[in-house]
């Protein structure tokens, strides 16, 4: 069918287009950025690089991440330029002026882009297609990519340049397109490599086939390919001329980038993302990484695809649209690995290949669209099916796309990708004063704002949020993306935060801001003390008995690179300003894309329909759902759906919506509910755990009940916890309704309770001085004894038991660690974990247990001695350590006992966390192992709880290592250990003597 | 064409460089050529045709910018400061681009000092369970913490050991100084006397573990954790509690604690054994 061709507006043009998209620019994301920022995944990143150039330009050595790393591992002009802004304006409204200039060079490099393919006016309306395209506003407003946004946009811009430079072989396109690639290269690497394959290529390929006689265009297919290649031999000087020259410009413009990833590789193993995955099997991660920004491309997808084959010009950008698509998809078909290899495939985030899919895609989406809106597709359904249809269906797809934009923009809303905004302030304040910046400090919880506190701060953390510079072990050897958010990266993560967390003196990393209580019980469990919950409701948590940072070494880096990289890259953003203002005053031609054949608007009924009303259907039914899932759902169809469904609200703790799964009765209401939830919950489970996996089983039915059993394992940052409950429920008028349990809250005796406690407090600076060391500030270092120390080999593991007592008059906080030294002068140094309490009373003791390497490694090392280390500091927290334990052992077998333990609650507060530190001795009283065991209820206040702990003693089996010696110091001083006395209380109880290790979450105790 | 150039270029660049190069200066003479010099500093003479001087008053701490004048002999170094100085072996540094001169002078205050008798204690903490013996160290400065002459000439220190009561407290060192205190701590406890008592209306024993005290009649500090452990129903129960006047005291339920063993514990010294009965 011939379709005739129409103008849009037969006044406008191109320009005018592009213009009105600019306008669009400034008012919507001009509008909006400011406040999409803080929810963003990588704005803070950003910005924390610019704070680095701002404060030191030339210095690429940033110490405030990682122990330090060198800023050199990425590009440097985008934060260069935010870094000039921040002179003026401050950092974040830099950022936001920075982002809305750059989505304005993006439009301008879409419109010229286009203009490749079609007319002016379909490149008109490619830039207003780039002010609302859903992967634009998603990069920019949910990922925060700024550098992506500025490679492309000029990569878009330097492609006409490039195509007019083969075709017309004019020196100055080649200067431009060169200057162009220039800021490329300086912003953004990866878009520069793959940019070459992705987009120079297809461009070269086209500009070689337009070269061509019109003869040799039109032949069959075969001998079209055969001419263009044969056509690329015969020019290949200057193909190669231009491939050698981005080539130099790539690797000279950021030379110091390829000189730091040859001489310091990557050694991060691969970090699972969401754009990897099987999106059937992770509809989140393909909604967020395809659905949203490549449905508009979905819906267009017969339009584009037969514009991309009609003409054979367009050949090499058909494949590169599809590989991309193809790229983008993840980890959904096996085939993106196996074109990437696996190595690509697991260091690669993939979204990226989708994004450029969508790029490629703007011109042909713009000639359908503007077909549709005012050209021959316009003038068929108004022909066919009246005026009045073609206004409907356009005006409700535009209405379904803007929702869908709408939804885009409070995506970070509905789906919260970062913890609610923090008021860095406090934390700033608290990091001046008394010198705590002379240590590192650790965020948890904190999401992406981690980066914004660093910007704004000169202290050091161990973690960071760039994960491709970072060079510690402990870091790089687990695919962990930040530390702060340990809880999301599963056992790896968890294990990766407690190595730092008990390592915390290797790294001077004395506090912690916490702003997820999930992580409390860990912090306690290893020593750390909660300090000051801050104005904002950050908790400070501090370690004792840590040195403060040790200078280490930079990495250096000659003077010539560091210039080089201080001034070659902003230099290309003048280049290319300077060059441009050339260009238009003296080279500018009015219609240089004359080379460019002209196309028919013709496309064929199959693909006017399918692209006709795909967008209403994808976009229609896309927000329907999202309605049906707030809204319209049953949650409730099944006994099952019910079940997982009040767990879902449990676990986000909206108490009042899992209160509505409980079967509708007045004796039974939300304030009764959540009292009894204050009365039960409050331990481990739930109130310290995620939900990580849960699986419900209807083991019995019959007319309108059901008794469902739920498994649920649970995620806390003391392990896994797998729990089972079971469920009776009735359906009622259709809905499947939870049973209330019946609550049979123990009630104790008394009505008022009354507790003694001692707290101590150190009086603080005697002396009034900024100076760190003041004589008479100085406390003396209390005295605590080793009781005893000894060596165990278990089967493969080594380890490291013993007892301590602070035999002082005074709460103290003790460091404990053991060196191992080694032949050959090697040493190693380990600290305890969670089996030892680190805070201890005025003549209180506490087991411990220090696991070292296995015996592969201490024994091709050969030990030569072992010296263990006690460092001791005055405490005034910790110290109460909480609960009345009582037990009894029954024997199983000669290994296995069972601890019959109870615990009864004396103090004024709840015990979040009973636990009980158990050490095994024999009947000498000879440590052969202590653990810790930790109840996931809590106990209140008055009550007693019991349980039993299956234990399997292991004196039987393991060894004592006495072969070399062991010295024990404390504070410094080599010290005897005292006579190994009887245990009567142990032998009494078959080898099993305990102690409280409670968690109290009240701060006023300030454990 | 080429070789005109360079030999321009050649020509043109030793011009530049001898014409750069600046002419040294001479070392400036001390006019009274003295060896010790009062603080606040009064005009110190040198001699010296050139001008553009830096001055800097080194002592063996710290660096002290000078005030230079010029007069038609030379320059005349002064420093107006209320401040004084940590006397000793100093240098006046005298500097001019890159030449510098050093002057070995000895420094002193002018202004008589005010000087305090210190008496230090070491150690400042003794726990009666150690050596009850002080090293007391009196030494004398002065308010620009210069060290000065005891009573007798040529002594700065008075070291003597000192046998410090075994009674707990917080001592001072000088009465007026609440720094110069000194603190004797109680020592381990050597026996810990424990009973218990009905309380009929509240059907409670109560068992008071106290007073404990060391050897020296001393009670134990505040806050020492004393351990209750007794068997009750074939199960061991511990109980901590922390002492408050030399006292720790716990409660137990009659009906649940009846005939219960117990005995308390402060680190390696534990009571005798009672049993709870209802007397």
């Amino acid at each position: 069918m011939l379709i005739k061709e129409k103008k849009l507006f037969a006044e406008v043009n191109g320009k005018i287009l592009l213009l009105i998209a600019m306008l669009m620019v400034m008012i919507t994301h001009g509008v909006i950025i400011y406040y999409t920022l803080p929810k963003t995944y990588d704005a803070f990143v950003h910005m924390f690089f610019a704070d680095h150039y701002s404060r030191f330009w030339f210095e690429p050595w940033e110490y405030r991440w990682y122990t330090g790393f060198l800023t050199i591992s990425y590009p440097p002009l985008v934060h260069q330029l935010i870094a000039l802004l921040s002179k003026v304006f401050l950092l974040k409204v830099a950022f936001s002026i920075y982002g809305v200039f750059i989505y304005q060079i993006f439009v301008i490099g879409v419109y010229r882009f286009s203009k490749m393919f079609f007319s002016k006016t379909i490149a008109g309306t490619a830039a207003i297609l780039a002010v609302v395209l859903s992967s634009l506003i998603e990069t920019i407003h949910v990922f925060g990519q700024v550098p992506t946004l500025t490679g492309l946009g000029f990569l878009l811009n330097a492609l006409p340049f490039l195509y007019q430079y083969i075709v017309k072989r004019k020196p100055i396109y080649l200067i431009m397109a060169l200057s162009f690639i220039s800021v490329v290269v300086s912003s953004h690497h990866v878009t520069a490599i793959f940019g070459m394959v992705f987009f120079i290529a297809p461009t070269i390929f086209m500009a070689l086939a337009d070269s061509l006689p019109s003869g040799k265009r039109d032949k069959s297919f075969i001998s079209f390919l055969w001419n263009v290649i044969n056509d690329a031999f015969k020019k290949y000087k200057q193909i190669i001329f231009i491939g050698g020259l981005i080539i130099v410009l790539a690797i000279g413009l950021i030379f110091p980038y390829w000189y730091w990833s040859k001489t310091d590789p990557i050694t991060q193993v691969s970090i699972p993302h969401g754009s990897r995955d099987n999106f059937f099997e992770y509809f989140s991660s393909g909604l967020v990484f395809y659905i949203i920004p490549l449905t508009l491309i979905f819906a267009l997808l017969p339009a584009i695809t037969y514009s991309l084959v009609k003409q054979r010009r367009f050949f090499a950008w058909a494949v590169s649209f599809f590989l991309c698509l193809l790229l983008g998809s993840g980890g959904t078909t096996p085939l993106p690995k196996m074109i990437l290899g696996e190595t690509a495939f697991n260091i690669l985030t993939l979204d990226r290949f989708g994004f450029w899919a969508s790029i490629i895609a703007i011109p042909f989406m713009a000639k359908f669209l503007y077909s549709f809106l005012a050209g021959p597709i316009k003038d068929f359904w108004i022909d066919n099916f009246g005026n009045s249809t073609h206004f409907v269906l356009s005006g409700l797809s535009a209405f379904a796309y803007i929702l869908f934009i709408i939804f885009i923009f409070h995506l970070g809303s509905f789906r919260p990708l970062q913890p609610k905004e923090i008021e860095i302030q406090p934390i700033q304040n608290f990091l001046n004063r008394d010198e705590h910046m002379r240590w590192r400090y650790l965020t948890l919880g904190f999401g992406d704002q981690m980066a914004w506190l660093s910007a704004n701060s000169l202290a050091a953390t161990v973690d960071g949020n760039y994960h491709s510079a970072r060079r510690l072990p402990e870091l790089t050897s687990r695919p962990v993306e930040r530390l702060e958010n340990a809880k999301f990266n599963g056992n790896e993560g968890l294990a990766s935060l407690r190595d730092f967390l008990t390592n915390a003196e290797k790294y001077s990393l004395k506090y912690v801001f916490s702003n997820d209580r999930y992580y409390d019980p860990l912090l306690y469990y290893t020593g750390w003390n909660r300090t000051i919950r801050l104005e904002n409701g950050i908790m400070v948590w501090e370690k004792g008995n840590i040195s403060t940072i040790k200078s280490v070494t930079p990495k250096t880096l000659s003077p010539i690179l560091r210039y080089m990289w201080g001034i070659f890259p902003l230099s290309s953003l003048l280049l290319v300003i300077m060059a441009t203002l050339i260009y238009l005053n003296k080279f500018k031609e009015q219609e240089y894309f004359d080379a460019v054949p002209k196309d028919n608007n013709y496309y064929p009924m199959s693909v006017i329909y399918s692209s006709s009303l795909l967008p209403i259907i994808f976009f229609s039914l896309f927000m329907l759902n999202q309605v049906y899932e707030l809204l319209l759902v049953n949650k409730q169809v099944d006994p099952k759906t019910s079940v997982l469904n009040y767990y879902n609200e449990l676990d986000f703790q909206r108490f009042e919506e899992a209160f509505k799964f409980f079967a509708p009765s007045p004796a039974y209401t939300l304030d009764q509910y959540l009292l009894e939830k204050s009365v039960s919950d409050g331990g481990l489970l739930p109130s310290y755990a995620k939900l990580d996996s849960i699986d419900a089983e209807e083991v019995w039915s019959k007319n309108d009940t059901s008794l469902v059993e739920v498994y649920t394992r649970w995620n806390t940052s003391l392990g896994n916890r797998i729990n089972k409950d079971s469920l009776k429920l009735i359906n009622v008028n259709e809905r499947w309704y939870i049973i209330p349990p019946l609550f049979d809250a123990e009630i104790p005796s008394q009505q008022i309770r009354s507790y003694t406690y001692t707290l101590f407090k150190k009086q603080g600076k005697r002396v009034i001085s900024s100076f760190p060391t003041v004589k008479d500030d100085k406390v003396k270092k209390p005295f605590a004894e080793f009781k005893q120390v000894n060596l165990i080999r278990k089967d493969d593991q080594n380890f490291v038991t013993g007892e301590i007592i602070n035999s002082d008059n005074i709460p103290i906080n003790i460091a404990l660690s053991v060196k191992v030294n080694y032949e050959n002068g090697i040493s190693k140094i380990y600290y305890p974990t969670t089996a030892f309490q680190y805070n201890l009373s005025p003549k209180g003791n506490s087991f411990f247990q220090i696991d070292l390497d296995d015996k592969n490694i201490t024994d091709s090392l050969r030990i030569v001695s072992l010296n263990v280390y006690a460092d001791t500091d005055l405490s005034e927290k910790g110290y109460i350590h909480g609960g009345s334990p009582n037990y009894s052992v029954s024997i199983l077998d000669s290994s296995n006992v069972i601890i019959k333990a109870g615990f009864y609650n004396e103090l004024t507060t709840n015990i979040n966390i009973p636990g009980l530190l158990i050490a095994e001795k024999d009947s000498s009283g000879f440590i052969w192992q202590t653990k810790l065991y930790i109840h996931p209820k809590a106990l209140r206040s008055g009550l007693n709880n019991s349980f039993d702990i299956p234990f399997l003693k292991i004196n039987k089996t393991a060894s004592v290592i006495n072969t070399f010696p062991i010295y024990t110091y404390v504070n410094g001083k080599i010290r005897n250990i005292n006579v190994l006395a009887v245990d009567p209380i142990a032998e009494n109880n078959s080898g099993i003597a305990i102690l409280p290790h409670c968690f109290i979450s009240e701060e006023i105790f300030l454990q | 064409m080429i070789k005109h150039i360079l030999n321009i270029f050649l020509i043109t660049s030793v011009i530049i460089f001898t014409a750069c190069k600046s002419e040294s200066s001479h070392k400036p003479i001390m006019i009274d050529n003295r060896d010790t010099i009062f603080l606040p500093l009064q005009n110190i003479k040198f001699e010296t045709s050139s001008i553009g001087w830096k001055a800097e008053l080194l002592s063996f701490i710290q660096p002290i910018p000078l005030d230079i004048h010029y007069n038609k002999k030379g320059l005349v170094l002064s420093k107006k400061s209320k401040h004084g100085i940590l006397e000793g072996p100093g240098k006046i540094c005298l500097s001019n681009g890159n030449d510098y001169f050093y002057f070995n002078v000895y420094l002193k205050n002018s202004s008589t000092p005010i000087i305090n008798e210190i008496d230090y204690r070491s150690p400042k903490t003794v726990n009666t369970d150690s050596s009850l013996v002080q090293q007391k160290l009196i030494f004398k400065i002065d308010h620009w913490r210069n060290i000065a002459e005891l009573n007798e000439e040529g002594y700065f220190f008075d070291e003597s050991q000192l046998k410090l009561t075994e009674l707990t407290g917080t001592y001072r060192a000088q009465a007026e100084i609440p720094l110069s205190s000194y603190y004797i701590q109680s020592g381990s406890c050597v026996s810990i006397p424990i009973k218990y008592e009905f309380l009929k209306h509240e059907k409670q024993f109560k068992i008071i573990a106290g007073p404990l005290k060391d050897k020296f009649n001393n009670l134990s500090a505040d806050g020492t954790v004393v351990k209750f452990y007794f068997n009750v129903d074939s199960k061991t129960q511990l109980m901590e509690k922390v002492l408050l006047k030399g006292f720790a005291e716990i409660e137990l339920s009659a009906v649940n604690f009846y005939g219960a063993q117990l005995y308390a514990e402060v680190k390696n010294t534990q009571s005798k054994t009672i049993i709870l009965e209802i007397q």
